[in-house]
């Protein structure tokens, strides 16, 4: 397994992780301070049958 | 107990053995003259017991018509009495919303009405994620599935379960290989867009693994010492938003940029999503989308033709 894209994520992770994340992987921003939701996502491509689930 | 309390206890019996023999009217109506009079007196507590229990019971006997009227009722007796939204609040309509039938025509407006007042009474700018968690649920038994996704993002813990089953069981309908990563991208960003980093890699690892005892793919975890993640050697649209989400973690613009450079067709695909993240993780303002003197000229010269070209 050594195709470009797997030496660039290598590589890219390597860096990534020579400092410790400013954001740690168990950071949230508490709900209460939420005040942004992004932007809408697009819809999927095919609909949600809610009678198959 | 008050005698007012051993009152209230009566008139609910009278009520309740209406119901049972079926006397829906004249419940509805006694119910509503009752908890009138409970307002009218500022008995708050009174007429938010009265109405809550009628509301329960009305659901119980399928009567989602009264139902849901006394819990609009409800809602406006929390908003004139002012009542924060707290675990006693919030668990009363929580009650109500599981007792509801998902097939009740006006189910998005109770929900809604709920979610309004959460809002307007409690601390949450989008409502509380109490709530939140239940809505999710019936609207998704309700079949309104974007509408349902928007309350579980915004919900506690256990609602992120609840997401990922969701979109889980969405994507099995069709099994549609390729679309897999338009249903990773959605838990990835969702979070992201609401700094949930912890959310985040919790519902990449539940859905990825999912997927990956599934399907059995080419899969390797790398891991280095921060940094985590499972590189599929086919579906590189599910390495680059595992990689968004770390590089979202680091704050360095570089590192973004780089990984944009690289993933040009995902970075394309996702470009207002990854528009939004470059502005609150990396400090990137968004470029003007059209030329201010441009667009001026333009108007001067009689045109708006700039606006076509776009």
């Amino acid at each position: 397994m050594s195709s470009p894209e797997y030496e660039f994520v290598s590589k890219f992770l390597t860096l990534v992780s020579i400092s410790e994340p400013v954001l740690t992987a168990d950071y949230k921003l508490p709900l209460q301070h939420v005040t942004k939701l992004g932007v809408a996502l697009p819809a999927l491509k095919y609909r949600y049958d809610f009678k198959k689930s | 107990m008050s005698s007012n309390n051993a009152k209230l206890e009566r008139t609910l019996q009278r009520f309740q053995n209406k119901i049972e023999i079926g006397d829906y009217y004249e419940a509805h109506q006694t119910l509503r003259t009752i908890a009138n009079r409970y307002v009218r007196g500022k008995a708050y507590s009174d007429a938010i017991d009265l109405v809550f229990h009628g509301a329960a019971a009305f659901l119980k006997a399928k009567q989602g018509g009264s139902g849901t009227d006394l819990i609009f009722y409800l809602l406006e007796i929390y908003d004139v009495a002012d009542v924060r939204a707290d675990d006693a609040s919030v668990s009363r309509l929580v009650q109500l919303l599981v007792a509801l039938n998902p097939e009740e025509p006006n189910l998005r407006d109770v929900v809604t009405g709920m979610n309004n007042w959460s809002i307007k009474h409690g601390e949450y700018k989008f409502g509380d994620p109490y709530l939140h968690n239940a809505i999710g649920s019936k609207l998704i038994e309700g079949g309104y599935a974007y509408e349902a996704e928007r309350y579980l993002m915004l919900g506690p813990h256990e609602s992120l379960d609840k997401y990922v089953s969701f979109l889980w069981e969405w994507y099995q309908q069709e099994c549609d290989v390729e679309t897999f990563g338009d249903f990773l991208s959605r838990l990835i960003f969702n979070y992201l867009f609401i700094s949930n980093i912890q959310y985040a890699f919790e519902a990449r690892d539940k859905f990825l693994q999912r997927f990956i005892d599934k399907y059995s793919p080419k899969v390797q975890v790398i891991e280095k010492k921060n940094a985590k993640m499972f590189y599929f050697e086919d579906f590189s649209e599910l390495n680059f938003l595992q990689l968004i989400l770390i590089t979202c973690q680091t704050k360095e613009k570089n590192f973004f940029n780089n990984l944009k450079d690289h993933y040009a067709n995902c970075a394309e695909k996702y470009s207002a999503e990854l528009e939004f993240l470059g502005q609150e993780y990396f400090g990137i303002v968004a470029q003007r989308q059209s030329n201010f003197l441009q667009d001026m000229m333009a108007g001067f010269l009689g045109g708006g033709a700039s606006k076509g070209l776009k």
